[in-house]
């Protein structure tokens, strides 16, 4: 476990120095780097040949791919002129971010992983899209781009090593991770997109005709997060040699359900 | 002569260009697609993939590889241009709704990445590690040229010095990086790749230099934006800087930021006018132009040459 969090912590500081640019962070948001994606990357990396460098160029290129599609997220529609320059720079961030992981995997003449990562891109967008316009007829489609959108980078790198057998286990634990944050926003601000689809699946195929209320909403989630969190656990146990940080933080997260659902 | 009959005799290969274009862009989702299209039937020069194509005419040119550089190209350009609407918060460009006023921002920053990203899956058909470093770094520098411009806004303390780096950054790499590239993917030898370069990187100095000109002598209509638009945004630009050098003037000229009346941008903008400002900066950017041709030289006689040498003359005339 202390091997594994030292691993991710070392890397953790080579991505934060790869992204330090002093002007760009006086004005925007310190990017953001997920913990947890970085520990299933790094985890699924486990056992391949490859060497510590390789490990961290990977993991790095990954979570600077990452970094650059959730800072763009941090664009708003709302004009103002205070916000001009933020706006500004948080766009040319996620471009300059963008940028970087080129350079890096081209710096290691790696043109497949170059291939592969833009493919990821490509369907990442594609989703972010989907999920913009809210337009899904099912909650399957609804969660379905969710875990494209929060998993395909790392989906594709695990591809590429050969080790389909963590993709499904990542989609779960990504999907299941966002569907509690957006629970917890919702239930703190009131306002989500997830949900505005979510009421939008249910007023119209599952129940036509009446307008749901957040309680219900939050019902009809928490129905399907135990559904997910049997589907994660199910996936996990399918893996063989799972380290005991990620099986440590799966707990956690089904713990997370398990206090909901036993209070409600 | 027109840019369109200087390069006559590339039109079915820039057609087939065009058509890739087209055809690479195959979102699945409805509106991702019609944004991309958006963007790409709105027109544009295609500068860059001509660039590319004339550069590749001095090495083994193969369409069917050279155009996966000329297509690349093209599509990070377009991308940048999608994201330059959001930062500049443009509603129009060459006369059509961007992306970003036609939809939203959020439409344009996922329309933007989906569209580096395809640029760069393409040119992932070139397997040539050499190739991609440099574009690469280009990228890069694009990025941080854009940054830099953002951070010198408004500052008119700024030397010529800095004006070359950041226009170099802006438009004459991803210019000069063309012609590098279309050398490169036909197996140019090194020695035509690296004039190719600089020939680009002249060209797009002279480029930018005329652009940030026409910013003050032309119209509105032929702008598609009000004349003096750099300067009111902020971006201190080589007539700037020349009228500059007179103390007088650049004491009124320092008066302007983001809220200075249409009055009083109008009357710097005829100060500026006639400073002499516009002819230095002319003759500026003919300096460019004479480096790029004397470039040519040193290149073998071939009618892309000859082209090369009508497109360095005709940026140098061009109007708007």
């Amino acid at each position: 476990m202390q091997d594994m969090n030292s691993k991710i912590a070392e890397i953790k500081g080579i991505i934060e120095k790869k992204v330090l640019h002093p002007y760009l962070l006086k004005y925007i948001q310190v990017p953001i780097i997920d913990d947890d994606k970085l520990m299933l990357l790094v985890s699924a990396m486990e056992g391949l040949d490859l060497t510590d460098r390789e490990r961290e160029n990977y993991a790095l290129t990954a979570m600077l791919v990452q970094i650059a599609l959730d800072i763009h997220e941090h664009v708003s529609n709302t004009q103002s002129l205070a916000g001009t320059k933020v706006r500004q720079l948080t766009v040319l961030a996620g471009d300059y971010y963008s940028g970087l992981y080129y350079k890096h995997l081209a710096e290691s003449d790696d043109i497949l992983m170059i291939r592969s990562l833009s493919k990821a891109i490509k369907r990442v967008n594609e989703h972010k899209t989907l999920f913009y316009q809210k337009e899904f007829n099912t909650v399957g489609m609804l969660f379905e781009s969710i875990k494209n959108i929060e998993a395909s980078i790392l989906a594709k790198f695990s591809g590429f090593f050969g080790k389909d057998a963590w993709i499904p286990f990542m989609e779960s634990l990504l999907l299941l991770k966002r569907l509690l944050k957006e629970r917890n926003d919702y239930l703190r601000d009131g306002i989500s997109p997830f949900f505005e689809a979510l009421g939008a699946i249910v007023e119209t195929s599952l129940a036509p005709g009446g307008k749901q209320n957040s309680d219900t909403l939050v019902d009809f989630l928490d129905h399907e997060l135990v559904s997910l969190r049997l589907e994660l656990k199910a996936r996990m146990d399918a893996l063989e040699n799972i380290n005991t940080s990620v099986r440590g933080r799966v707990e956690e997260l089904l713990g997370e359900i398990k206090i909901f659902v036993e209070e409600g | 002569m027109k840019l369109k009959m200087m390069t006559s005799f590339l039109n079915s290969d820039l057609i087939l260009i065009e058509n890739t274009l087209e055809e690479t862009i195959q979102a699945e989702s409805l509106l991702l697609r019609q944004a991309s299209l958006h963007t790409l039937q709105a027109g544009g020069k295609r500068i860059r993939p001509v660039f590319v194509l004339l550069a590749a005419k001095f090495g083994n040119y193969d369409i069917h590889v050279v155009k996966n550089a000329a297509v690349s190209l093209e599509l990070i350009h377009m991308a940048s241009l999608v994201h330059d609407d959001v930062i500049d918060d443009a509603e129009l460009r060459r006369g059509k709704p961007t992306i970003k006023s036609k939809w939203d921002n959020r439409i344009a920053m996922y329309t933007g990445d989906y569209i580096l990203a395809l640029s760069l899956e393409v040119m992932t058909s070139i397997e040539k590690p050499k190739a991609h470093k440099i574009l690469a770094n280009t990228i890069v520098e694009v990025c941080v040229g854009e940054i830099q411009q953002i951070r010198d806004k408004y500052r008119f303390d700024q030397t010529m010095r800095d004006y070359f780096r950041r226009i170099k950054r802006k438009t004459a790499l991803l210019i000069a990086v063309s012609c590098q590239l279309g050398a490169i993917s036909a197996d140019a030898s090194e020695e035509i790749s690296r004039k190719l370069y600089w020939f680009g990187y002249y060209v797009g100095m002279s480029y930018q230099i005329i652009d940030d000109i026409l910013d003050f002598t032309s119209t509105e209509k032929e702008l598609g934006k009000p004349a003096g638009s750099d300067l009111f945004q902020g971006n201190i630009t080589a007539p700037v800087l020349y009228a500059m050098a007179d103390s007088h003037l650049k004491e009124k000229i320092v008066r302007i930021n983001e809220h200075s009346s249409r009055k009083d941008l109008d009357e710097v903008i005829e100060t500026i006018k006639n400073s002499g400002a516009i002819e230095k900066s002319l003759d500026l950017s003919d300096r460019y132009l004479k480096k790029a041709l004397a470039i040519l030289d040193g290149l073998p006689q071939n009618r892309a040459k000859k082209t090369l040498k009508d497109i360095a003359k005709f940026i140098g005339k061009r109007k708007f």
